[in-house]
């Protein structure tokens, strides 16, 4: 079986959320799984399904700034995304993953942990969806279920700027934004960070499609978004950037 | 209302607005960077504390409810909401 394989490049989060929404529907349609990398550009901050935006974004600095801000399909916390990510999404059906939920995290961030390996660098997985490079957040995830399809995405981060990041994100107390700034800035790091000359994006799509075809025994077949597909985007895009979706919680 | 942030040990930064009478809930919104399978059982489980009298039983009744409802949750559990709701606890 085939593992069909798509590099959207560097989008928005409206654009890059609807994709893996509109392919989400394409797997549950077809049973093809989908291994998808991208990337944010311009700059934008996502929450978790479960978060306020009133909670978590200072949005109305964020507009400003022009970064969109975008509530995702899956939970977890808020995010800033700027071009030092690399983005993956799986989208595969649930048959392929192990059922349990805590187990499947681990199952799919296996290729991620072989990619770095082969880098040099030693990471390990950190339930219940992060992956740790000496003690430091590397890469965080997140996934959800929907008719018989898992769709898996996730973040490894390249470099970070912990103060770009906070400069948007609200925090639970004020008072203790300084500290909880710092504690971030010892707790994450970028892969950059650890290699001695910095990864292209385009090797990262190589090195990763490789690890992941490999640890589910299906072979890479490159994947295009036809017009039904484009035009799906388009449609589900609507939702990325509307208030009802976005404010809802 | 009252608003509380709560983090289990081990767990995720829950948002919690409430409001409480005696052992009855009047008001409830959960919010946070938890996870739940399926994300469309939200509304049921706020609409669940709603509903249930705040005492001994709640915790056993809201455990029931996720398991006949199949939902799953990661980053907190129904003592974590239990104890939101019934101390002073803030962390």
């Amino acid at each position: 079986m085939q593992l069909k394989l798509i590099n959207t490049g560097f989008n928005s989060a409206s654009f890059n959320f609807a994709c893996d929404e509109a392919i989400l529907d394409y797997v549950q349609k077809t049973g093809q799984p989908v291994l998808r990398f991208y990337g944010f550009n311009p700059t934008a901050c996502t929450i978790g399904y479960f978060q306020g935006m009133n909670l978590e974004i200072d949005h109305k600095k964020a507009s400003m700034a022009s970064v969109e801000c975008v509530r995702r399909l899956t939970g977890g916390g808020a995010v800033m995304h700027d071009q030092n990510q690399f983005t993956y999404s799986l989208i595969i059906p649930e048959s392929f993953v192990p059922k349990n939920i805590q187990e499947s995290y681990e199952f799919i961030c296996q290729p991620i942990l072989n990619a770095l390996s082969k880098l040099g660098l030693n990471a390990n997985f950190a339930p219940l969806n992060d992956i740790l490079l000496n003690a430091q957040k590397i890469s965080g995830n997140a996934q959800t279920r929907k008719g018989g399809v898992v769709l898996q995405h996730g973040t490894l981060l390249l470099d970070v700027d912990v103060d770009l990041m906070f400069s948007l994100l609200l925090v639970p107390d004020e008072k203790m934004r300084d500290k909880l700034v710092a504690s971030v800035k010892k707790r994450v790091t970028g892969i950059n960070n650890h290699l001695q000359s910095q990864i292209k994006f385009e090797d990262l799509v190589s090195l990763l499609s490789t690890e992941f075809a490999d640890h589910l025994d299906l072979n890479l077949e490159s994947f295009d978004l036809d017009v039904e597909l484009m035009l799906e985007i388009k449609n589900l895009q609507k939702k990325y950037l509307s208030d009802e979706w976005n404010f809802k919680y | 209302m009252t608003f509380k942030n709560f983090k289990p040990t081990g767990g995720k930064l829950l948002r919690i607005e409430y409001k409480t009478n005696n052992k009855s809930v009047s008001e409830f919104k959960l919010r946070g960077d938890f996870f739940m399978h399926p994300e469309s059982c939200l509304e049921s489980i706020e609409d669940f504390v709603l509903n249930t009298i705040l005492d001994s039983e709640f915790t056993n009744k809201m455990n029931q409810f996720l398991l006949e409802n199949q939902i799953q949750i990661f980053g907190f559990t129904a003592e974590n909401i239990y104890e939101i709701l019934t101390t002073n606890q803030c962390s």
